[in-house]
């Protein structure tokens, strides 16, 4: 009797079961060798931790304009010639687009990615970030005391879903208005009865196949505010990141990038930090739900939360990978990708590479090289509000654990599914309950 | 083996501090120093990391063949 073999997951098109079980598929992929081209699409998959490391390094040959769509990006015209031309029409398609056709900044390539990541990155350093813990702590203290008293609450709404908006909106120096754009100073429940949908997803996120980056809402509702912002820093300077953004110059000369240039730039900058954190945000506390024994030993010992940040970021990073498209004809670990082709960095693969991480499906909270994960990506796009999220994430379970004990699920809840996409790993809305320590 | 930067590369995005904090910090200036101690045979896989981990290459690990 022959069995029909199951079809390949298709994990592009988010069909649910790889949603929900996306290390499975991972797995699969590996299994086919170090780089497995998906039946779907035809888009390379690189599960190899090594291989990702140095696709992300190789700008020459790989550029980062489809980082966030992949094959689903709509191309402002026509990408038929290579190499260096081929730089040439994406240089002006990023000019024309104005985060129109795929994300800003992260889908740069140098020459135009390195002007725009001089000018910012002077300004997320560790010393510049470490100022906002106090902050933090403030903050984790006032979005905890509205909770406290009634034993639970929607964890999203309540807390994962706000802190990253307060603290980036604080640490841009702009004001609530920003904040209050997202709902940001209230909290937004589903009306009871209801099943606990969360309010801050579309039905199609990032990372959707029907994702279109110029239908995105987001950028609509902060372009004109951001606009007036920068024309305002720039008319009148300050201390506040935000101004020191808007007056910052290129390759420290004169030369400084137009209003229309800086705009997508500085709300995807703001918007990135804002949603990977709170799936970061999320993805630690179903760790430590699923495993009451490590909040008893964080409880105990304050100095582990830090690795325990590191290694949630590597078991469950909020970006499940990046595509790179290949300008020329390449090869990765000696298979051919040809020009044109769409490379999938899995840094969710990566993080399991037991090349690099020893008994990789092992959640270890002492984990010697946790901090060697790939959620933060690698190369010249690393993220450069790592810091910011770290010490958010550090700050955020700290200030859980010491107020809380026995996170659990509100009996009658499930742990959400996370939403549907190839690109972002977050849970949807999870209510949690708690004592009080 | 000593740690060495390119200072027209080095943007101080600060990866590598994490990773071989033995003999990199940042100044109050935020400006990478590199300690002048040689990096030991122990900590020479932490460098490489380093080396690696930088998102601008901006790092080499070099043989100090001073005596």
């Amino acid at each position: 009797m022959t069995v029909a073999a199951s079809p390949v997951p298709d994990y592009f098109h988010v069909d649910p079961d790889t949603v929900a079980r996306p290390q499975q598929f991972y797995q699969y992929a590996r299994a086919q060798g170090p780089v497995f081209r998906d039946p779907y699409t035809g888009v390379f998959i690189l599960t190899r931790y090594e291989d990702i490391v140095r696709t992300s390094m190789d700008t020459d040959t790989f550029s980062a304009c489809v980082v966030a769509t992949g094959p689903f990006t709509d191309f402002p015209g026509p990408i038929e010639t290579q190499g260096a031309d081929l730089a040439a029409d994406l240089e002006r398609y990023h000019r024309m687009g104005n985060g129109r056709w795929t994300i800003p900044f992260l889908a740069y390539d140098p020459p135009l990615h390195s002007r725009f990541r001089k000018l910012l990155s002077g300004l997320f350093t560790p010393r510049r970030v470490s100022s906002l813990a106090p902050f933090i702590a403030a903050t984790c203290t006032e979005l905890l005391d509205q909770v406290i008293g009634s034993g639970q609450m929607y964890y999203s709404a309540d807390f994962a879903g706000r802190l990253p908006l307060i603290v980036t909106t604080h640490l841009f120096g702009i004001g609530d208005d920003i904040a209050a754009l997202f709902g940001g100073a209230r909290p937004r429940r589903p009306k009871s009865g209801q099943p606990a949908a969360d309010h801050h997803y579309p039905t199609v996120p990032l990372g959707h196949p029907e994702f279109r980056m110029g239908d995105s809402p987001f950028f609509g509702m902060v372009a004109d505010p951001f606009r007036r912002y920068i024309e305002a820093f720039r008319a009148e300077p300050t201390d506040a990141v935000m101004s020191k953004i808007a007056n910052g110059h290129f390759d420290d000369s004169a030369e400084m990038p137009t209003v229309e240039e800086l705009l997508p730039v500085v709300t995807q900058v703001f918007g990135a930090g804002t949603e990977t954190t709170t799936a970061l945000l999320k993805s630690g506390m179903r760790v430590l739900i699923e495993n009451p024994d490590l909040q008893d030993r964080l409880r105990a010992d304050r100095t582990l939360i830090p690795n325990f940040v590191e290694e949630v970021l590597r078991w469950d990073s909020p970006t499940k990978g990046h595509f790179r498209l290949a300008k020329v004809d390449a090869e990765i670990s000696g298979v051919a990708i040809p020009a044109h082709s769409m490379v999938f960095m899995c840094y969710h693969a990566g993080d399991r590479d037991e090349d690099r991480f020893a008994d990789p499906n092992t959640f270890d909270i002492e984990r010697g090289n946790a901090r060697q994960h790939l959620a933060f990506g690698h190369g010249p796009h690393l993220c450069i509000g790592a810091h910011v999220a770290r010490l958010e994430a550090q700050g955020a379970f700290a200030a859980l654990i010491e107020r809380m004990a026995n996170f659990r699920l509100v009996p009658g809840t499930r742990m959400p599914d996370p939403i549907p996409s190839f690109l972002l790993s977050e849970l949807g809305e999870m209510r949690v309950a708690f004592d009080r320590t | 083996m000593r740690m060495s930067v390119n200072r027209d590369l080095c943007e101080s995005n600060a990866v590598c501090i994490g990773l071989l904090p033995e003999r990199l910090a940042l100044n109050d200036d935020e400006v990478l120093v590199v300690s002048p101690e040689p990096v030991s045979p122990d900590l020479v896989p932490a460098a490489e990391q380093a080396v690696l981990g930088c998102p601008r290459s901006a790092l080499t690990l070099v043989v100090d063949t001073t005596p």
